[in-house]
């Protein structure tokens, strides 16, 4: 160990100063798929930013068939309990530290979803950032939304589709107030003659065609719905 | 006499018309990109769903 450079790892004290994301948006159910998190800022230190150096993702319940790729941080490291995998770490070499906090990084992985369209998968995330000087700090992206700690990158699972015209049966009632997570790229959704879409022109005209009505309250289990991509 | 009405067989179904009639069917225009044809481009309704986004079976 070099004696001019003190590791020193802090607690969790620290916050990035944005989010660890997820930058592939949402995923299909019941599909692999690969599934991409942006590292947009390192962490912040005594009010200096400083680099990512480590990135550890835990892997959900849930989630299958995961392929690690090499990311920006080099190979992936592995990380299994009693021959489960439960976490992924890429880190990166030390020579590829940066001095300041630039970059954006992204970590990619494949991994098949479970068959749970209509809902979202929290993935916990490790941030570990570096000094040129040897010091680290850990920020974990495990804060549940709504709580006041650093919010998990949260999965959105979509049904599988096809373009044009599905049907789906809404396996769970969802708050309306979500609607537009799981359509956000549909043409148009249907329930009987109420209609949603993300499109404000499309939206526009649901709200001036005769016989129809817009979709503005919640999704019941069982609920019948047309959507076209 | 079996040949004198097979002429007159085909006397009565000649097509004796100078031009063959055009197929109403086929566009003659010469073929255009439709960046070059915009005011033939489809367009939705200026306040009411177009019929290609109401879904299959739509009854209000």
């Amino acid at each position: 160990m070099h004696s001019r450079f003190i590791l020193l790892t802090l607690l969790a004290t620290s916050t990035a100063s944005a989010h660890v994301s997820l930058s592939s948006g949402p995923a299909a159910a019941n599909k692999s798929q690969k599934i991409t998190f942006g590292v947009g800022h390192g962490c912040d230190m005594a009010g200096t930013e400083i680099d990512t150096y480590r990135v550890r993702i835990d892997i959900p319940a849930g989630i299958t068939s995961v392929r690690a790729f090499t990311s920006d941080f080099g190979k992936p490291r592995l990380i299994k309990t009693n021959g489960t995998l439960v976490a992924i770490e890429w880190q990166k070499p030390l020579a590829d530290l940066q001095a300041e906090d630039f970059q954006y990084y992204e970590i990619t992985l494949r991994a098949k979803v479970g068959d749970v369209p209509f809902s979202q998968i929290k993935w916990d995330v490790h941030q570990t950032c570096r000094t040129t000087a040897g010091v680290e700090v850990t920020v974990d992206w495990t804060e549940a939304p709504g709580g006041t700690g650093n919010t998990s990158p949260m999965l959105t699972v979509v049904p599988a589709r096809t373009t044009g015209w599905n049907k789906y049966t809404m396996p769970a009632a969802i708050p309306a107030a979500i609607i537009p997570l799981y359509f956000a790229d549909a043409l148009i959704v249907w329930r009987g003659t109420s209609a949603y879409s993300s499109n404000p022109n499309t939206a526009a005209m649901i709200g001036s065609t005769p016989g129809v009505t817009p979709l503005d309250g919640d999704l019941a289990a069982n609920d019948e719905l047309w959507v076209r991509y | 006499m079996r040949a004198a009405l097979f002429m007159l067989a085909l006397t009565a179904c000649g097509d004796n018309r100078a031009t063959k009639p055009v197929d109403a069917g086929v566009d003659t225009s010469p073929l255009a990109p439709c960046l070059d044809r915009p005011d033939e481009l489809p367009r939705p309704p200026s306040t009411q769903l177009p019929c290609e986004l109401l879904p299959p079976g739509f009854a209000p």
